[in-house]
């Protein structure tokens, strides 16, 4: 099979996501490093990877994808048989796709705000709106709860076993680990658990040596 | 037995699971879900159906699930073999639908789902639309379906050559961008979208829905 090139950046959030799925499925890849200061991303030659001007894309011989929840998905089920499992079968992969949904849809909306005012406005010397964070911080509170009572149902957020659902969260909680919302997570047994846990995850350390490596 | 879906037949998110139903041909009966009265944000509707407070859940023969985008997704592939092929017929073709179901996701849905809020959801509830808002989400909305008439002008289709779920996905946001939202011309002045969305919303289950929903004929 052709070799796999991920085009992005190590402090994207959306490229980490596949980075990560990439290292749980043990998979070899070449990474290119999008310069996003130069605004790259929106010109030649990676608009024709992504119309969207977005990172990551993922570029395997003739296929081209960008999304990172799309692509995630495909490493996954291309590569069932390697690394971490990742996927589910039968009507636990519709439970699957319900979590991998909340991910995007409930947490992400306010994770992805909050990582925006706290963190990338700091790096590129911008200044934190109060409001939205005040605002996206009870919006997480809440979806945090029902976060809390599912997990104490289930180890993982499909079922027992770490999958998809829990991946695509990690980039967004490994950053908000980094600022005040910590303590939303500490403030959830079930919730802290679960984050102590996926986070730690030697895949994850792998993302994080390419960041620091940076 | 047969599905029960949990909404109305006027909301986006039920709608696009009621389409899929429709396309594969699987009975369902909608069960209505008072939204005017918050019934979705009560303990019972929460504890039993959807714990974010939102429609539409469905019940499979006892099976729960909600996310309407999970749901089209559990649909097509328990009726994989039956036409039509939501989901693609090889992996990688089953890779640009997922793709494409992202970026309805992600680069579409947030843009509508705002003028929406502004246009329907908070007049209904006796609050002022942001009118300068809409005004800026139409202007954001017209990039994203710049890139679509770009990918339209290459495949008949969002995915490849045939109609999957990452067109199903749109219909119901369409419509109302076309009708309630007055934003008509956002699909009317390119080409190739226009020519997608008249193929797409001419489908014999669209109109289906479309009945059910009782809207006026145009």
């Amino acid at each position: 099979m052709a070799a796999i090139k991920v085009h992005g950046h190590v402090i994207s959030t959306a490229t980490q996501r596949v980075l990560a799925t990439l290292y749980e499925r043990e998979l070899e890849f070449e990474f290119v490093a999008v310069n996003m200061g130069a605004g790259e991303h929106k010109k030649e030659p990676f608009i024709s990877l992504n119309p969207f001007g977005q990172l990551p894309a993922l570029e395997q011989g003739d296929l081209k994808l960008f999304e990172s929840r799309a692509i995630t998905q495909y490493i996954a089920h291309e590569y069932a048989d390697k690394g971490t499992n990742l996927i589910c079968s039968g009507k636990q992969m519709a439970i699957l796709s319900v979590w991998m949904e909340v991910e995007a849809h409930q947490f992400d909306p306010a994770a992805s705000k909050l990582v925006w005012e706290l963190l990338y406005k700091q790096m590129f010397g911008m200044a934190t709106d109060t409001a939205v964070v005040e605002d996206n911080e009870a919006k997480l509170a809440k979806v945090l709860d029902i976060y809390e009572s599912r997990l104490s149902q289930s180890k993982y957020l499909a079922c027992g076993d770490f999958t998809l659902a829990d991946v695509h969260h990690v980039p967004n909680i490994a950053y908000l680990l980094k600022t005040q919302c910590k303590k939303l997570f500490d403030a959830r047994p079930h919730v802290s658990a679960w984050v102590a846990d996926i986070t730690a995850r030697p895949a994850w350390a792998k993302v994080l040596a390419m960041q620091a490596n940076q | 037995m047969v599905v029960k879906v949990y909404g109305t037949a006027r909301a986006v998110c039920p709608q696009r699971v009621m389409a899929c139903l429709l396309e594969k041909g699987v009975e369902f009966e909608l069960v209505h879900v008072d939204l005017d009265s918050g019934e979705q944000k009560r303990p019972e509707f929460l504890a039993k159906l959807q714990p974010f407070g939102q429609v539409p859940a469905i019940e499979d023969d006892g099976f729960k699930l909600f996310e309407s985008r999970a749901i089209i997704r559990y649909i097509a592939a328990k009726h994989e073999d039956r036409e039509p092929k939501l989901l693609g017929e090889t992996l990688q073709e089953r890779a640009l639908v997922e793709q494409w179901l992202e970026v309805e996701a992600h680069n579409f849905n947030d843009l509508v789902y705002t003028i929406a809020l502004q246009v329907v959801i908070l007049p209904r509830i006796g609050q002022p639309g942001d009118g300068g808002l809409v005004r800026a989400y139409e202007q954001k909305l017209e990039k994203v379906l710049d890139v679509y008439e770009q990918r339209l002008s290459k495949s008949k289709f969002l995915a490849g050559h045939s109609f999957t779920l990452a067109d199903l996905s749109h219909l119901p946001a369409i419509r109302f961008l076309v009708n309630e939202a007055g934003l008509s011309h956002l699909v009317r002045d390119r080409k190739k979208l226009n020519a997608w969305w008249k193929e797409i919303s001419s489908r014999p289950s669209w109109k289906k829905l479309m009945k059910l929903a009782d809207y006026p004929l145009n």
